[in-house]
């Protein structure tokens, strides 16, 4: 190999499709059922305009890059991306004194059209909103992406340019040879010239593997989110800050390309870092501090719940580094937000370095734009109809609350890359993840997939592992007990 | 001493049953809870609904039911019986899927009709 | 394509048959959509017996009740069927967009039924806090795995809700050969039928917890445990009490919502404690020529007051049609005491009927009660019930006489604990 990418998060899938422009023979590894399991499935899908990171760090540098190539890098790769704007919220004047320098700070690190209103201002557009509120920071370049649907398109784009991705996989060793590096796995060892790593929340593990001698620790910290239901979707348009403190940017109120509305996230640092449980307290400190920004959110709206691990780390800042012993090996870690902002800007960093180092030859028959993915409820009813004519299965929808159609899910069930679990289809198309939360059509997706692959149904799973969905046949153990 | 919940009418009274050479009931408020709990104690008698395997039907296993309530030892019994059985489409809704189980004058019918799947 | 029709039933579970037979009866050109693959909705997988005593006078299972019904509309040549058929939008104009396989359709109606049903509450509705591991289902979906798939969801189940599709699936597992544990119940008292309680738990000695609630969920890929708590007198779990059990699947039984989101699109106002459309005594709702029967009108507790229901919809609908109901006065139907709510909510004047079914719920199990309807001081009438209990409707007939003349409609239940 050329390159071996250590992970398939949002940076290691942008970094792999970056790279698939050129003559390279690249491998992604992912160690998950899928790719986009970590922090990229389980985030707040925010593109930060850019205000908040302390100027000349590389969050501040790749966030404020990353802002601004999101627009085409959404349009090539079809996946939804809107600048919905963002609200920043000051209650007092202390505040609104923050307001100032966040807006100072933004000036600094280049964002444009940071503006503070008056409340009158602010509750004309998202009249939803606490009226105790004072005044607002106006962000108008912030956005909402889908990171796992961006993750898995950049991916897929990487593959059809002829990217080798490789599912649960796991680096179990990084060995220095001469002119590159052994990669060891749980299930092959490859030769390769350069590492990438990005391995998230394990890219620490990475680092002490290849026995590079820096003291670099990833501190997980957990945020946990309320889903609401479409029908809220309209409580406010732009995404919704209180005043950041040195904590964090706090718990938000978030749109999502989707039409859901996102409650999250609040932060724990936790030592496990599998744990995405939710908790008691944890979820009663969302909802409190929620509602103190958007208050009259009914609790029955909630439709799902979930947590997600930032890849936090002890570096503070973005960790972008090739290590002198280790020349080669290029980490890109301690990726916490805003890290789906920057992923794209890291992206072109790691082809800028790979670039002195090897002769680029740009691939003749490398793509960047892709075919737009057909979604059943994103058609105008001439499209649907002409798909219906061309496969009936397009005219039946199996899932009733997201309106996919049994087509889309046989086309993603094709797919080499769409791994044959729920869980993958769900992020995919979204069956399942509407206000029935799949009780209608489990039986029916299990169906497919047991139709299309020739399999039983309980032989299939929700994510891998040991996550099987059914058990045996019905009185199988009064067939297998003994006497009559 | 034994205890039950009258299912006869919404009041759910509870019922305690001295069993000596007759059955003394207590704790009734009507006459129905008494002819209830004799039937319950001397013979308790459920409907079992179950399903079995059906070759080539649109679904892979049809609904049955006994035509009558059965003592309830035999419940366990049938349904070794019944993990045996596989039947193949069509068939109609009422068909029998064994006749007089255990000698008791009741059989095993579908509940429903299962058309043959077109492949 | 286009297609118009005098009746189009969005929904072909027991309310949309019943619906579309009454209307058809009467030479009414019907349309039922129905998104299955076949008629008979939810009874399908319910295979077990309790269904059609008050209208058939004989125990059947679902899917016999639902056979009767099937066929008496399939005799019908002026009822047409759908099936595998999405409505996907309803307009206030009574206008429908449908698909199925054979392409889009725009469906212009001169009234409509709605008869969507329920869906269950879920896992993400009840915000349980822990992992995300499989082996976690609503009880109707297990359901539907095990009595028309003939697949176990589990083999050691702990089931969180009362309610009778719990307690029906709790002995449907039994049988099928899975360990069922336990049942959990956040309220003091039972959510399901006592005949239930007797023969699907008792039976198999399968423990009920009441004031408890499962706090919390164990294990990454499949369920491997839940914690449970008891609940104060307020519902909040007392976590220092909790305590784990070990379980590889739980089926939630906590809860049916109304699925109106059709309703929602065609502009009709709902009511909050029934989740269904406000309805008066012809099921017609707020907007005219919209009528609604069964679950999606409020949450019904046996099959055959649904298709009671359906008939009156579709009888209702044919009067729609011939211009027979005015609505020259709405009276609103006032519940106190211990009532939860109240179908119809109200009456249109003139009644036209001659006689008018109210469904209750209540509040709280209470013995020796009493339900009076009053107009203001005056009682018009009252009816006595030694027990009532949440999980089982009051059913009532009132003659149209006596509420032709009254200036208000107040049912007021009142009992000893």
């Amino acid at each position: 190999m050329d390159v071996i990418i250590i992970g398939g998060g949002i940076v290691g899938t942008l970094i792999a499709r970056q790279l698939s422009f050129y003559s390279l023979r690249i491998l992604l590894l992912e160690k998950e059922s899928d790719i986009a399991m970590g922090a990229t499935k389980a985030n707040s899908g925010i593109v930060h305009a850019g205000y908040d990171p302390l100027p000349n760090t590389n969050k501040a540098k790749t966030n404020v890059r990353g802002n601004k190539l999101y627009p085409e890098l959404c349009s090539q790769l079809k996946v939804p991306f809107k600048r919905n704007g963002a609200f920043v919220l000051a209650f007092n004047d202390e505040e609104i004194k923050i307001l100032e320098e966040l807006k100072e700070r933004g000036r600094i690190n280049g964002v444009l059209g940071l503006e503070i209103i008056s409340k009158e201002e602010l509750l004309k557009r998202e009249p939803n909103i606490n009226p105790e509120v004072k005044r607002a920071l106006y962000v108008p370049n912030s956005g909402i992406t889908s990171p796992y649907l961006l993750a898995i398109s950049a991916l897929e784009n990487a593959w059809e340019n002829g990217v080798e991705v490789h599912l649960e996989e796991e680096v179990q060793g990084v060995i220095k040879e001469k002119g590159g590096y052994i990669v060891k796995t749980n299930k092959n060892s490859y030769f390769t010239k350069y590492i990438i790593n990005c391995a998230g929340i394990n890219g620490d593990e990475i680092i002490k593997m290849a026995g590079i001698d820096f003291s670099f620790e990833i501190t997980p910290r957990k945020g946990e989110y309320f889903v609401l239901d479409k029908k809220m979707g309209n409580l406010v348009s732009s995404t919704i800050f209180p005043t950041p403190t040195p904590l964090g940017k706090g718990i938000l109120v978030i749109p999502t390309v989707e039409g859901n509305i996102l409650l999250g996230p609040n932060a724990q640092n936790i030592n496990d870092k599998e744990d995405k449980t939710t908790t008691h307290e944890g979820l009663k400190e969302v909802w409190e501090k929620a509602t103190k920004l958007v208050p009259n959110i009914p609790f029955s709206s909630v439709i799902n719940t979930f947590a997600g691990i930032r890849a936090s780390s002890n570096y503070k800042d973005f960790l972008i580094e090739e290590f002198n012993s280790h020349k080669g090996i290029l980490n890109i870690l301690g990726i916490d937000s805003p890290g789906l902002t920057s992923a794209p800007a890291l992206a072109e960093i790691a082809e800028e370095w790979l670039r002195e180092k090897e002769k680029l030859i740009p691939k003749k028959e490398a793509k960047k734009e892709r075919e737009k993915t057909l979604y059943f409820r994103e058609l105008t009813n001439e499209e649907r109809e002409e798909l219906i004519k061309r496969n009936p299965k397009w005219g039946h929808i199996v899932c009733r609350c997201e309106h996919v159609s049994e087509m889309e899910i046989i086309e993603f069930i094709r797919h080499p890359l769409t791994p044959k679990t729920l869980e993958a289809l769900r992020k995919r198309l979204r069956v399942g993840t509407g206000r029935c939360h799949g009780a209608f059509c489990t039986p029916h997706i299990l169906k497919i997939l047991s139709k299309e692959l020739g399999k039983p149904m309980n032989s299939f799973t929700l994510k891998g592992g040991n996550s099987k969905i059914l058990f045996g046949e019905n009185k199988v153990r009064w067939k297998n007990e003994k006497g009559s | 001493m034994k205890k039950l919940t009258c299912i006869v009418c919404p009041l759910s009274c509870s019922l305690f049953i001295e069993e000596k050479e007759e059955l003394k009931i207590t704790g009734n408020k009507c006459e129905r809870g008494i002819k209830y709990a004799k039937e319950e104690i001397r013979n308790p008698k459920r409907v079992l609904t179950t399903t079995v395997k059906i070759k080539d039907g649109i679904y892979p296993v049809i609904p049955v039911r006994t035509s009558k309530p059965i003592p309830k030892d035999y419940i366990f019994p049938l349904l070794k019986k019944l993990s045996e059985v596989e039947l193949t489409a069509p068939i109609p809704s009422g068909y029998k899927v064994l006749e007089n189980i255990f000698n008791l004058g009741i059989d095993v019918i579908t509940t429903r009709e299962m058309k043959k799947l077109n492949k | 394509m286009k297609k118009e029709v005098d009746i189009a039933v969005i929904g072909g579970g027991p309310g949309g048959l019943a619906g579309a037979f009454s209307a058809g009866k009467r030479g009414l050109k019907v349309l039922i959509l129905e998104r299955g693959e076949e008629l008979g909705g939810i009874l399908n997988q319910c295979i077990h017996p309790g269904f059609g005593l008050l209208y058939f006078k004989e125990e059947l299972t679902g899917p016999e009740y639902a056979e009767r019904w099937i066929k008496m509309v399939e005799e019908l040549d002026n009822i047409e069927i759908w099936t595998k058929t999405m409505v996907l939008e309803v307009s206030p104009d009574k206008r429908i967009l449908a698909v199925n396989e054979k392409g889009l359709w725009e469906i212009k109606a001169k009234a409509i039924i709605f008869s969507m049903g329920c869906r269950e509450r879920t896992q993400g509705n009840l915000a349980i806090p822990g992992t995300r591991p499989s082996g976690i289902f609503t009880a109707g979906t297990a359901q539907r795995f095990v009595n028309i798939e003939g697949y176990l969801p589990g083999e050691k189940i702990l089931i969180l809700g009362s309610g009778d599709i719990g307690l029906i699936m709790a002995r449907r597992l039994r049988w099928e050969g899975a360990e069922v544990i336990g049942v959990v119940e956040k309220l003091p008292y039972p959510g399901g039928l006592t005949r239930n309680l007797v023969q699907c738990l008792e039976d198999y000695d399968i423990p009920l917890y009441l004031s408890h609630t499962v706090v919390e969920i164990k294990g990454k890929e499949r369920l491997e445990g839940v914690y449970i708590a008891p609940v104060d007198d307020k519902g909040n779990p007392i976590l220092e009490n909790k305590k784990y059990i070990s379980c590889d699947t739980l089926l939630l039984s906590v809860g049916l919502i109304p699925e109106n989101e059709l309703s929602e699109m065609a502009e009709i106002p709902l009511d909050g404690k029934t989740g269904g459309p406000f309805v008066d005594q012809f099921l017609m709702t707020e907007k005219e020529g919209f009528f609604a029967c069964g679950n999606v009108l409020l949450v019904n507790d046996l099959v055959d007051y649904v298709s009671l229901q359906g008939l009156l919809a579709g009888e209702s609908a044919e009067k729609y049609l011939k211009g027979e109901i005015k609505r020259e006065k709405k009276l609103p139907v006032k519940i106190n005491g211990n009532l939860r709510l109240v179908v119809p909510q109200y009456l249109s004047y003139p009644i036209i009927l001659p006689e008018i079914t109210f469904y209750f719920r209540v509040l709280n199990p209470k013995e020796n009660s009493i339900l009076y309807l009053k107009e203001k001081e005056k009682i018009l009438k009252t009816w006595k019930y030694p027990m009532v209990k949440p999980a089982e409707m009051l059913v009532i007939k009132v003659s149209s006489s006596i509420l032709e003349n009254v200036e208000e409609i107040n049912f007021v239940l009142e009992g000893s604990k």
